[in-house]
């Protein structure tokens, strides 16, 4: 009798294992479809990223021949003034990209 | 007793003996099913515990994975997006007035295409206007 006591807790323990083992299987198949879903999305939005920043790119290296666009670098914060920025562009550049 | 009771007595005896054996080997084999049954269930809940375990890891995994993609969409709409839709529309603007940046708004494709018809385009308007 305490035999089959044991042997009926087991399996219950299984089914309970088993049931739960389901629905993991159905969370992470969800959360892996919704992840996919989203890859070309983030590839996109990287891709436009770094053309942003490589336009920025270019038109830091145009202010160093053109000042005049400086104003329009410093109110978007690209550039904080016309010294710090002709001298380390790239610094600039490197804290949009990791904002 | 005769000679006959006593060899049918004898026999019963030896049947009772032999039922005996064979009903105590029928309990040996009972009890090492119920003992192997219960191991091959321990083996498969403990299978079973290990396949959970690493279901939840994959999950919490692919979860954060999942929360960093929608985070950095999101924070690219709205942040980044309009930093950037800004940027390209002072270029232009300022474009009009300094030409020499044109050819890096073509490299990048957005240069405005009313930037070289514009100082023709407003006068046959008023005349439009007119009529």
């Amino acid at each position: 009798m305490r035999n089959n006591s044991f042997a009926a807790v087991l399996v219950g323990l299984l089914f309970i294992s088993a049931v739960a083992a389901a629905v993991q299987v159905l969370r992470l198949s969800f959360a892996t479809r919704d992840l996919r879903r989203m890859h070309p999305r983030i590839l996109e939005i990287n891709a436009h990223w770094n053309l942003a920043q490589a336009l920025l790119n270019d038109t830091l290296e145009y202010s160093k021949r053109n000042p005049a666009i400086d104003p329009l670098l410093q109110s978007l914060n690209f550039k904080t003034n016309s010294v710090a920025g002709a001298a380390s562009p790239q610094s600039v550049s490197t804290q949009s990209v990791s904002k | 007793m005769t000679e006959p009771e006593n060899a049918s007595v004898s026999a019963s005896l030896e049947s009772l003996a032999g039922d005996s054996s064979a009903l105590q080997t029928l309990q040996n084999e009972v009890r090492t099913l119920r003992s192997l049954f219960s191991a091959a269930t321990m083996a498969l809940l403990l299978l079973s515990f290990g396949i959970n375990a690493f279901l939840y890891y994959q999950d919490r995994i692919v979860r954060k994975e999942l929360d960093a993609a929608k985070k950095t969409a999101q924070e690219f709409e709205t942040v980044k997006r309009p930093i950037v839709s800004s940027f390209i529309t002072r270029l232009q603007d300022f474009a009009r007035s300094h030409p020499d940046i044109n050819p890096i708004l073509d490299k990048y494709g957005i240069r405005p295409a009313a930037s070289a018809p514009a100082p023709s385009a407003p006068a046959p308007s008023p005349a439009n206007n007119g009529k």
